[in-house]
């Protein structure tokens, strides 16, 4: 097996349950090199509200901004720290197409998601139509292994609109919500608790809107999920 | 749009692209098969399961870093014109070839008018641009578009200067993946050979630099990469000192014209290898015990005052061999070089100014670097990691100073291996051409 980022060899660990089922036991798809170049974020030091890695278990700034702003419930759960190493994992993932990638964090993204057993619809973030010609793929449903998404929030962007990760953090900040719910979708979300998944949490813009949208279409409550922050 | 862009090129159709003029040529990017699909690119075959995007689409993982190729899209290309400024004067180099040198370049000169393939078979530090300038001065007066390509960034950027000072009218482009500024048609290329894969039947002649280095060796993606690169009615040139075990049997089997250079600029032959066995030194230098052969050529090499390179094959040995090499013989000044090392550039120059002693280091330095006068060995010479052409590139790294034309190169290995035995063989090979050679001219004068 090859490390999918160094592309170098796996050494196999030739234990007893692997010799006794090779099928079942988990294949390592990075090495332990690459492996100790993520970090995860530990909860105990953790914004609560953003999933922030920081020193203390206090509401960071960026989120105190949101409360003075809005009113509504909403809160993200994150596994990695947004890093040097996580972003060139992004830019080879998502910029570059290699969606082979996806298998790197597949498993444990996958059973963190399946850690928030209370939520009653799991939705991934949606991409607009360009990004399907030219990507090809939803990265958010990449990352998602086996865990099936609810199709019920679409996206619509302005053709010469820029994207959110080629934009500045004010800009970012100013973008118009350019999500909607289709309208046989609606009864699907009524008074149901909503677990949005994300790629990456940056500024909360997104994630936010979609939130919005969904609240403004009856639902009962929405938190997310990113696999970093 | 500068039309130019594409003569030759493989690029893939911008987006914003809706009807295409008639005169481009549009190209496939994958071909699909029942199980796998094939990257038209770079011809990597890909299971279908491993490269499937979702909605029946596929990709190339293998040449990503050029630029996704996907089933969503498809190459543009326009024939390559050969529409070049036509110059006064091409060639502005003044020196003088050695009459050996000219032999070479004057055949090297005939496989590019007659369009052959051919190799050209010089050892180290024997002045191969220099052959090179005729045959390309030639080429670029006839209007060919050439390309000398090598598989090494560091190769590229040393010979561009040398070739632009040469050619000092000519435009040369530069190409490599380091690169910011954008791609420009010129009739005189540099690039590496992982650039290759972006031209599609461009170049008349394509001179291939270090044939035998990594990653161009054994790597099918670039040998692929070059067929593509040359026009059909299009040559190929070689240069190498150690061509491999492919190249040899082409010439055997006469598909591939052959020139030898096989002496040193100073006449002196290449030193022969010497090998010992030990067996298992690994587990001794773990011990920080040092194999005999070792302390022997160590209390020479410091005896004489002489500074000198230790190679092993794995970068995670250097730090124990540094250690046990530094209890013996508390009083060297060593260090250790590897690839990724951050201070490599300033350690070599250390070596160069005899400030210290010697170096420890994997296979970076097998070529490209040059010291004066040193003696060589390498531990486990019998490690997968050398390869044949390797090992007669670290030989070759001694005696290449006129005031000391011979030294040491010893090889501490568990046992024989098909590579030693097979760069030792090349070794006398061309020591024996070399005295046939000189042989041959002094009959003629």
């Amino acid at each position: 097996m090859q490390c999918l980022i160094c592309h170098s060899m796996i050494r196999l660990s030739w234990t007893l349950s692997y010799l006794m089922m090779p099928q079942r036991s988990k294949t390592e798809t990075i090495c332990m090199a690459c492996q100790k170049t993520f970090h995860e974020i530990d909860e105990a030091s953790a914004c609560p509200k953003c999933g922030r890695q920081q020193e203390s278990q206090n509401v960071c700034k960026d989120c105190q901004k949101w409360q003075a702003n809005g009113s509504y419930y909403y809160i993200n759960h994150a596994l990695y720290q947004y890093d040097e190493a996580m972003k060139a994992y992004m830019h080879a993932y998502k910029f570059q197409g290699d969606y082979q990638l996806r298998h790197v964090f597949d498993t444990k993204f996958s059973q963190f998601i399946k850690k928030f057993a209370v939520f009653d619809l799991i939705v991934a973030l949606p991409i607009d139509k360009t990004t399907w010609t030219t990507r090809g793929f939803n990265q958010v449903l990449g990352l998602m292994g086996d865990l099936s998404n609810n199709e019920v929030l679409y996206m619509k962007r302005d053709r010469d609109e820029k994207r959110q990760s080629q934009k500045k953090r004010n800009e970012r900040l100013q973008t118009g919500n350019h999500f909607y719910v289709d309208v046989e979708c609606r009864q699907q979300i009524e008074n149901k608790k909503i677990l949005l998944i994300d790629d990456v949490y940056t500024t909360g813009r997104t994630l936010r809107h979609a939130a919005e949208t969904l609240y403004r279409q009856g639902s009962d409550r929405v938190e997310s999920v990113t696999l970093c922050r | 749009m500068d039309k130019s862009e594409f003569f030759g090129r493989l690029v893939l159709m911008p987006r914003d692209w809706t009807n295409l003029e008639t005169s481009f040529k549009k190209l496939p990017t994958m071909q699909i098969a029942e199980t796998r699909v094939r990257c038209l690119r770079c011809h990597t075959w890909h299971d279908k399961q491993v490269v499937a995007l979702p909605r029946n689409e596929f990709y190339c993982s293998a040449c990503i870093q050029l630029g996704r190729v996907s089933t969503l899209e498809n190459f543009v290309t326009l024939e390559e014109p050969n529409q070049f400024e036509i110059l006064d004067t091409y060639l502005t180099w003044q020196g003088e070839l050695t009459p050996s040198q000219k032999r070479c370049s004057e055949e090297v000169l005939r496989a590019f008018n007659l369009s052959q393939d051919h190799l050209l078979w010089a050892v180290t530090g024997a002045g191969k641009t220099e052959m090179l300038f005729p045959g390309i001065n030639d080429a670029l007066q006839t209007g060919k578009r050439v390309c000398l390509a090598s598989p090494r960034v560091d190769v590229c950027l040393e010979l561009f200067p040398r070739l632009q000072a040469a050619f000092q009218d000519v435009d040369i482009a530069l190409l490599h993946g380091h690169q910011t500024d954008p791609y420009h048609y010129a009739q005189l290329t540099i690039a590496t050979t992982h650039q290759l894969l972006r031209f599609y039947h461009a170049f008349d002649v394509l001179i291939i630099d270090e044939v035998d280095a990594f990653p161009y060796a054994q790597n099918a993606q670039l040998l692929y990469a070059t067929k593509q690169a040359k026009k059909q009615t299009g040559m190929c040139l070689y240069l190498t000192a150690t061509p491999g075990d492919i190249l040899l049997k082409k010439v055997r089997q006469k598909q591939l014209g052959v020139s030898y250079l096989p002496q040193r600029f100073h006449g002196f032959p290449l030193p022969e290898i010497k090998t010992k066995l030990v067996f298992n030194w690994w587990k001794k230098v773990k011990n920080k015990r040092l194999p005999k052969a070792l302390k022997t050529f160590l209390t020479n090499c410091q005896q004489a005052k002489r500074q000198f390179l230790v190679f092993v094959p794995h970068i995670n040995q250097l730090a124990v061999v540094l250690k046990a090499i530094n209890k013996e013989f508390p009083d060297l000044k060593l260090t250790t070089v590897f690839s990724a090392d951050e201070h490599r550039l300033e350690k070599v120059q250390l070596m160069r100014d005899g400030r210290i002693a010697g170096l420890i280091t994997t296979t970076i330095l097998e070529r490209g670097v040059t010291f004066p006068k040193i003696d060589v060995c390498v531990l486990g010479a019998d490690d997968g990691t050398f390869s044949s052409s390797a090992l007669v590139q670290i030989a070759g790294r001694v005696g290449r100073n006129p005031k000391r034309p011979t030294g040491t190169v010893l090889f501490i290995c568990n046992g024989i291996s098909r590579s030693i035995k097979q760069a030792q063989r090349q070794i006398k090979f061309v020591n024996h051409k070399a005295k046939e050679d000189a042989y041959a001219v002094s009959n003629l004068s």
